[in-house]
């Protein structure tokens, strides 16, 4: 084991010397400040990375199709509401109070409601904007160029996963802004204040619900070497949650729980059959979404567990207050979050552990 | 570098490596494809961690003290450059993260590769000589410390390889630490001031020329 050393004559480190504070001195022009607090810095190299992954974004092709999913996305939602508004007046299932938040949850024509597309596709916007995230730039190199640069690595995804839930969060909300005000036009519903704190949670969960998507799309390309793959794990994900889920939850809710056969077991088994059934379901957040959403878009959902007749018996029909719907869909909410952030978590770790080389 | 050890899919690709290396200085670094030139200029970076050793400047620890060299220009294999991006404003995006220069600096380096700086043809429809050019661009426009410069000559012309030969003696005479890996036996004998044979991970002293 032999140490090899270069000769280094005094000129030399004189040299390294000189150079080392020209850059310094380099440093105060162009930029302000020389010295910068290590807080400051870092800021700084996240605004830079997260405006920099706003733009890419903004400018890429795959905003078109981002454009055009959400515009699927409202117009049709817009359309069944409108078509189907009246029909479920007259039907008499709907809370006349809340007439405006129906814009979102009414569905017509066999064109699901807004909320139910949102749930459905809602995913696909956190996948197109993630599922390369991290391997298209390792593929491309430029991930080597940016971790060589002196910066904490954790700010490249974070800022990768702001710029994201930023970019969703404005497409969500422009979106559901759209159908609230060209609703008000077209069918003259003017919304209560209650309505639009209801519209603004609502909006705010289907950010959370595509900010789970985002995370999940993320880490995908960070464990994917190819973002194909990655792209493909993210819809088998996506399906599982939004389809078999259901299946298996019900599969497995019959095997523990049966309620074919013995009539009087069948009895017994039936609510408990129901719970395991719920519960199950809400492991997938397609579901948890889904329930919190049409709980806080309309007033008249009550419970979202089961409900026994004797519960039921002496209860006031009445519309919830907001709070009292918030209380109801309150776990969903910390429930998806913290997903969103146990994913991210995962994507982060996997990132930081992750050595930088060609593969 | 002391006692580097390195081992990807079970395949040393670093043995014992044992490296005191000044600035001021251009050591060449010679090898078969595969032999750990490159991985050896990405532990020496901090964008791989040693299985086992120590890398340290100025009596700092890579990855304890710091997570890459503070102040590196690198070029590897791949330019690693943003397609859709002009040159400039490549560059500019890079240096805007460690605003250590200006707009003015950035200009110069690309001036001194052999690019124009005011070229708006974007990063992706630039010829392959003009990326590399470009990457050693960004990879001096700095001044950093420490340069790392893997086959820098590929994919030149003529004038590109006496430009870059030209700087990378200008950064030697400034004082920095510059690292060239290439299979070109002639840069390596024009430029280095001291020859290293990588073979199988292990590396070891050579003659310039050979």
């Amino acid at each position: 084991m032999q140490t090899i050393k270069a000769p280094a004559d005094s000129r030399v480190k004189e040299l390294a010397r000189e150079g080392g504070s020209r850059r310094e001195d380099a440093g105060g022009e162009g930029t302000g400040s020389r010295v910068q607090s290590e807080g400051n810095r870092r800021y700084h190299v996240r605004k830079v990375l997260f405006q920099k992954e706003t733009a890419e974004f903004i400018n890429s092709r795959r905003m078109i199709l981002f454009v055009v999913l959400t515009a699927l996305i409202t117009v049709s939602g817009f359309y069944a509401a409108v078509s189907g508004l009246a029909e479920a007046i007259e039907g008499g299932n709907t809370a006349t109070d809340f007439l405006f938040l129906k814009l979102f949850t009414v569905s017509a024509n066999s064109i699901p409601s807004y909320n139910s597309l949102m749930a459905l596709m809602g995913p696909f916007i956190g996948i197109f904007m993630g599922f390369d995230a991290i391997n298209s730039e390792r593929t491309e190199g430029t991930l080597n160029r940016l971790v060589s640069q002196p910066l904490y690595r954790d700010q490249i995804i974070i800022s990768k996963f702001l710029a994201g839930l930023f970019i969703s969060a404005v497409m969500v909300f422009a979106s559901g802004l759209l159908i609230g005000s060209v609703g008000l036009i077209a069918t003259g519903l003017i919304p209560s204040g209650e309505e639009v704190a209801r519209l603004f949670i609502y909006l705010c969960f289907c950010v959370i619900y595509i900010g789970f998507w985002l995370a999940a799309a993320i880490l995908f390309s960070t464990i994917c070497r190819h973002a194909a793959t990655s792209a493909l794990a993210c819809i088998a994900v996506w399906l599982f949650c939004a389809i078999f889920v259901s299946l298996l939850a019900g599969i497995i809710a019959d095997a523990l729980y049966p309620v074919n056969g013995n009539e009087m077991q069948a009895m017994m088994n039936e609510m408990k059959n129901y719970s395991c059934e719920l519960n199950l379901n809400r492991i997938s957040p397609y579901y948890l979404f889904a329930e919190a959403a049409s709980t806080v878009l309309n007033p008249g959902v009550r419970a979202i567990n089961a409900v026994t007749i004797a519960q039921l018996s002496g209860a006031i029909s009445s519309n919830l207050t907001l709070g009292q719907s918030l209380l109801l869909v309150w776990p969903h909410l910390t429930g998806l979050a913290a997903l969103m952030l146990v994913v991210f978590a995962i994507s982060y770790v996997s990132f930081m552990r992750q050595e930088i080389r060609s593969r | 570098m002391e006692n580097g050890n390195k081992t990807i899919r079970g395949r040393r690709i670093l043995c014992d490596v044992n490296l005191e290396l000044y600035g001021g200085t251009v050591y060449g670094f010679i090898g078969r494809n595969g032999s750990g030139k490159t991985m050896l200029f990405r532990a020496l970076s901090g964008l791989i961690r040693l299985d086992s050793g120590t890398i340290s400047l100025d009596g700092q620890v890579l990855h304890r003290d710091f997570s890459v060299l503070p102040s590196l220009g690198i070029v590897l294999e791949n330019a690693g450059l943003y397609p859709d991006l002009t040159g400039l404003e490549n560059l500019k995006y890079l240096a805007r993260l460690t605003r250590r220069i200006g707009a003015g600096e950035i200009r110069e380096a690309i001036c001194r590769v052999g690019l124009d700086p005011d070229d708006r043809r974007a990063y992706g429809k630039y010829s392959l000589g003009m990326k590399q050019r470009l990457a050693i661009a960004q990879a001096i426009m700095e001044t950093p410390d420490v340069i790392m410069l893997d086959e820098p000559t590929n994919a030149l012309d003529e004038t590109g390889v006496e430009d870059i030969r030209r700087i990378v003696l200008e950064e030697r005479d400034r004082g920095a630490l510059v690292l060239l890996a290439s299979h070109n036996k002639e840069d390596i004998r024009v430029l280095s001031d001291y020859v290293l044979r990588i073979e199988k991970g292990y590396v070891s002293e050579a003659e310039v020329g050979g």
